[in-house]
């Protein structure tokens, strides 16, 4: 738990998702990693349906997969080097050398999963590269991780204030007690929100939300709002311009998901803020 | 639960390749699963099922994406026995308890002792399997009038040369264009040869659920239980097998257990549908990846399609020549043939051949592919204790004056060196006192311990002083255990001989 880590794939967001990170590693003191995978298909483009094998069918088959991906996997390496030392020169024209960079093959779920032990938060560019929607794996890997995500949507601007949506779970009442105690921002004021048509019980959760804040050395603010749910979350950070939007990720099962579609997919799509998901 | 078994990707990474692999990979599996049936006995209908069955649930439960599992070669050859002697509903019970006995393996995780394979044994059981493939379709071959021949001849042709046309030949699947080609030939031409009409009942309808009809006691539990077992074991090597050769191929790992587990699953539900125990097949997982199948879909999809073409074309399976066939199996046993490693025979140890020959040699003879593997892994084993064994020499020194001398050991003292260990040591020699050094030996066994009291019960005999140093931990926990050099009414019994 002691490392930022900044995900570069290459994209326009690259060097926000950089600036993020340093800001995190700065406010909090904690070195960050600069890492980019190699994520290969290993799907081949070539169309053979003869369907027939002969002596020495395998091995032929292997050799010209391998040689397909050869140059591919080249190409990939290549590119994510150029980033990475991109990213590194920027890091040293802002003074920064408390980090270490890293390339490796495999999917970004993968590599993730295998360093989350050392990881204090991930950040994300949440726009795939040459790609206007949600990536398709950043689902997978919200869904799977435990550790926080930071998403990365637009340039860089300092953090100062945080929306938190607060539904009252357990969930989210976790995700509180866990922030305070160990905040990856320290010193912003954090602005509760509760979504609801009945106003008492909203203020009842949001009463309760803040007490979870007692004796913690930080700004709370909290707010009971109604409408609709999505709607009404992006109205007010846009009216208090707010730098952040924190929120439990995929609450509900997949298959809920599926067929009702996911808030935080749609909040993804939505928010004009970088988003903080626990899971 | 869900997360873990239902991962989008795997599923629909791949969709328009995995569609059309699954096609190309159909079409191959409807002749191996009707001559697999035949080679077991059965009617066509029961391999078909079986494949039906293995390929849908596999997809779902297996750990291999992109693997293809139905009705196999390896697995047919070991219940023509349990057929002949016992009939259909004995086979079906068989094939629900191999189930059973693949999810225990899959939980007990035992899909971790394929490390005791070695390269050798894998590549002599595909070897084997090729061979066993080639020699079950001779049947069809012997016995027949010169239009069998002429007519598998032909179809090999096409299988082999129809791909080099240019810009159809990729785009159809050879096997498939002979199949319909010889069928043609055969009808137009009126030609009297068989054909699968004549091996037994097609599938009419889907399968259906049905418990196997068989007495529920010790007896059946006594005949299936040995089949069972053995079928149990083919399937996973040849499953496990076939899985590190797709890993290989699409450089994606793989979940053992989960796939031991899946296996499972698999021939459970191909037992309750009136299908045979089935597992991985090399040939056509080979087929599938070529096509550009990579995610558990294609699997799901070659089950799926198979069963739809049988079903609604079964009028025109009957009047398939069998010439067709037997033309689609050779390749299919051709195509597993390891030829690679069988190329670089001549520039591998002795050994490593040998072991390969003697899998092969033991599989064609018994027609059981786990005797194969357990002959080639004992041999395997065996050579690795010789060739360890030379792992073991002895520096001796004296003192300046001649009355101590010291052995200093070095290496792997263990049954197969426990001889050579003893004969190191002069007990003709007069000195005073003896210093064994185990510090850079070890040692493994029982036969090891006991080489080591009679060396040190003669050498005091002769009037000796001797001191064991330097054993180190693991050794000195074996001494312990079983040395007895230092425990004088143990002495008589080892110096027996004496």
């Amino acid at each position: 738990m002691s490392k930022v880590l900044v995900c570069l794939d290459g994209s326009r967001l690259s060097k926000a998702v950089c600036d993020y990170g340093i800001f995190i590693s700065k406010n909090l003191n904690l070195p960050l990693v600069l890492l980019n995978v190699v994520e290969h298909s290993h799907i081949s483009k070539r169309v053979n349906l003869s369907g027939n094998i002969g002596l020495g069918s395998k091995d032929d088959l292997l050799v010209e997969l391998v040689n397909e991906e050869i140059q591919e996997s080249k190409r990939l390496i290549a590119k994510g080097k150029a980033v990475l030392k991109e990213m590194e020169l920027y890091m040293k024209s802002q003074n920064i050398t408390n980090f270490t960079t890293m390339q490796k093959h495999g999917t970004l779920y993968e590599t993730l999963d295998e360093l989350s032990k050392d990881l204090k938060i991930a950040i994300i560019g949440l726009k795939g590269e040459n790609d206007s929607t949600i990536g398709s794996h950043t689902e997978e890997l919200i869904r799977t991780l435990s550790i926080p995500i930071l998403l990365v949507n637009k340039e860089f601007t300092p953090i100062k204030s945080m929306l938190m949506a607060y539904d009252g779970s357990e969930y989210a009442k976790k995700a509180i007690i866990v922030g305070k105690q160990n905040p990856i921002f320290p010193n912003i004021t954090r602005h509760i929100i509760n979504v609801n048509r009945d106003t008492t019980a909203s203020n009842r959760l949001l009463d309760e939300a803040k007490s979870l804040f007692a004796n913690a050395a930080i700004e709370v603010k909290t707010k009971s709002l109604s409408g609709e749910v999505l709607q009404a979350l992006c109205t007010y950070q846009e009216e208090n311009d707010l730098d952040m939007i924190a929120m439990g990720a995929y609450s509900h099962n997949r298959f809920r998901s599926a067929i009702f579609g996911s808030f935080t997919t749609k909040m993804m799509l939505k928010s004009k803020k970088p988003l903080l998901l626990f899971r | 639960m869900i997360k873990k078994y239902f991962k989008k990707d795997e599923w629909f990474g791949n969709i328009r390749g995995d569609a059309i692999a699954g096609i190309v990979v159909a079409l191959a599996l409807i002749p191996e699963a009707i001559a697999f049936s035949i080679i077991a006995g059965v009617d066509p209908k029961v391999g078909l099922y079986a494949s039906f069955c293995i390929a849908v649930v596999i997809s779902f439960f297996g750990g291999r994406p992109g693997m293809i599992s139905a009705a196999t070669g390896a697995m047919a050859l070991l219940m023509v026995t349990l057929v002949r002697d016992y009939g259909l509903e004995y086979l079906l019970a068989t094939t629900l308890l191999t189930g059973v006995l693949q999810v225990i393996a899959g939980y007990l995780k035992l899909g971790r002792f394929m490390s005791f394979v070695p390269r050798a044994v894998v590549v002599g059981f595909v070897n084997a399997l090729a061979i066993l493939i080639f020699m079950a379709q001779l049947p069809e071959l012997t016995n027949v009038t010169w239009h069998v021949y002429a007519l598998t001849l032909a179809g090999l042709g096409i299988i082999y040369l129809f791909p080099y046309i240019p810009k159809i030949g990729t785009m159809l699947p050879s096997p498939l264009v002979t199949i319909v080609v010889l069928t043609l030939v055969v009808f137009f031409m009126g030609l009297d040869v068989r054909t699968i009409g004549d091996m037994g009942q097609l599938p009419d309808t889907l399968p259906i659920f049905l418990f196997p009809n068989i007495p529920l006691n010790l007896e059946t539990l006594m005949i299936i239980f040995p089949y069972a077992l053995s079928l149990a074991v083919v399937g996973l090597l040849e499953s496990l097998m076939t899985s590190t050769i797709v890993d290989d191929l699409t450089d994606t790992p793989s979940d053992t257990n989960r796939e031991c587990k899946g296996q499972g699953v698999a021939n459970i539900a191909s037992g309750l549908m009136g299908g045979m125990a089935g597992c991985a097949m090399i040939g056509q997982s080979i087929i599938n990846v070529k096509s550009g199948g990579r995610g558990r879909l294609s699997t799901f999809l070659a089950g799926v399609y198979l069963l739809l073409m049988v079903v609604f074309l079964a009028d025109i399976l009957t009047i398939v020549p069998m010439a067709a066939l037997v033309a689609v199996m050779i390749m299919v046993s051709i195509g597993t043939f390891d030829w690679g490693t069988f190329k670089k025979l001549k520039t591998l140890p002795l050994s490593t051949s040998f072991v390969m020959l003697a899998t092969v040699i033991v599989t064609v003879a018994t027609h059981n592919l786990a005797a194969g593997v357990l002959s080639g892994v004992l041999l395997a084993s065996l050579f690795f204790a010789n060739k360890i064994s030379h792992f073991m020499y002895c520096d001796t020194s004296y003192s300046e004056d001649n009355t101590i001398k010291s052995y200093k050991f070095v290496g792997q003292v263990f049954f197969n060196s426990a001889d050579k260990f003893y004969k190191i040591f002069d007990f003709k020699e007069v000195v005073d006192k003896v210093i064994i050094d185990l510090t850079k030996a070890h040692f493994w066994d029982i036969s090891a311990v006991y080489a080591l009291d009679k060396a040190v019960i003669k050498l005091r005999r002769e009037g000796a002083e001797v001191v064991v140093v330097g054993q180190n931990d693991a050794s000195a926990t074996i001494i312990d255990r079983f040395g007895v050099h230092d425990k004088p009414q143990e002495i008589k019994k080892v110096m027996g001989g004496h």
